[in-house]
């Protein structure tokens, strides 16, 4: 079980510049083919924002060794966002996640990160929750 | 040519979007591309040495094709809020279709919304590989 008193910790920010080879490398690898995105001043696509998490420092794996936790072990239950403004290639987001609930239901512990990202001008652009259930 | 808020009705149905079938290499490249190297989507071993049957696909990477969905339809740039419950595990080999429909539409500051609920479903056997929820804003015809 779970140490309840993980919930409100606080995580180290972490910030990554969007580059155009990333948002291509993430097209090519979920199989989108709109057009849009292939335009100058496109926007990222919805799910861009796992890049943040897993690629700019430690991500969701480190996330969950300070809390003891076996990445292996965990299934996503849910995921949220919320768009607040457009990402586009160049600009810098940084993240702060927190641990915003612990829970066990049926013998397992959930956990539930909330990060908020803003961009170089400090304007709030994604708010993201994220459950994962801890297997056992 | 864009979707008008005018013109989406409650009831109205996303065109649908079927991927795969999806194979390993694809979630290789996907854990190269989000950085989830998990190895329980890529690494049978390890994904049997903790209970699965063996490597199953992000869930991610199912909600990354739910939005194409939503982008083919209301077009990129959008989507104003996107949630999603995964309530299956989608293995290599299935194809997935993705399915939505408009359950409400409300002027808000002056923007257009456009709310909707959505599937991802395996092809082969019909089970739910996630629930959704999403809403959009739309441009205005009188705008």
């Amino acid at each position: 079980m779970l140490d309840p008193e993980v919930k409100g910790k606080v995580y180290e920010p972490f910030s990554m510049k969007i580059e155009a080879g990333k948002v291509r490398e993430f097209l090519l690898a979920t199989g989108d083919s709109n057009d849009a995105y292939r335009e100058p001043d496109a926007p990222v696509p919805p799910t861009f924002g796992t890049v943040f998490r897993f690629w700019a420092g430690g991500g969701l794996e480190d996330a969950l060794l300070q809390l003891g936790v076996d990445i292996r072990n965990v299934l996503h239950a849910e995921q949220e966002y919320e768009y607040l403004a457009p990402m586009h290639v160049g600009d810098t987001i940084t993240g702060t996640t927190r641990i915003s609930d612990v829970y066990t239901r049926a013998g397992m512990d959930f956990v539930e990160f909330t990060t908020q990202y803003m961009n170089q001008k400090g304007e709030p652009v994604l708010n993201e929750r994220a459950l994962i259930i801890v297997r056992g | 040519m864009p979707l008008y808020y005018e013109d989406v009705e409650t009831g109205d149905l996303l065109p649908e979007i079927v991927k795969g079938p999806i194979e390993e290499i694809d979630l290789v490249r996907y854990s190269g591309a989000s950085g989830d190297f998990n190895p329980i989507h890529t690494v049978p071993r390890i994904a049997q040495e903790v209970g699965l049957d063996g490597i199953i696909a992000h869930g991610m990477l199912i909600m990354a094709y739910a939005g194409q969905m939503i982008d083919a339809w209301a077009g990129v740039g959008a989507l104003r809020r996107f949630k999603v419950r995964f309530s299956g595990m989608t293995v290599p080999g299935e194809t997935v279709v993705c399915e939505g429909r408009v359950t409400g539409k409300e002027e808000i500051d002056g923007e257009g919304i456009v709310h909707g609920r959505l599937t991802v479903k395996g092809q082969a056997d019909g089970s739910t590989k996630l629930k959704g929820e999403f809403s959009v804003a739309l441009p205005r015809r009188e705008a």
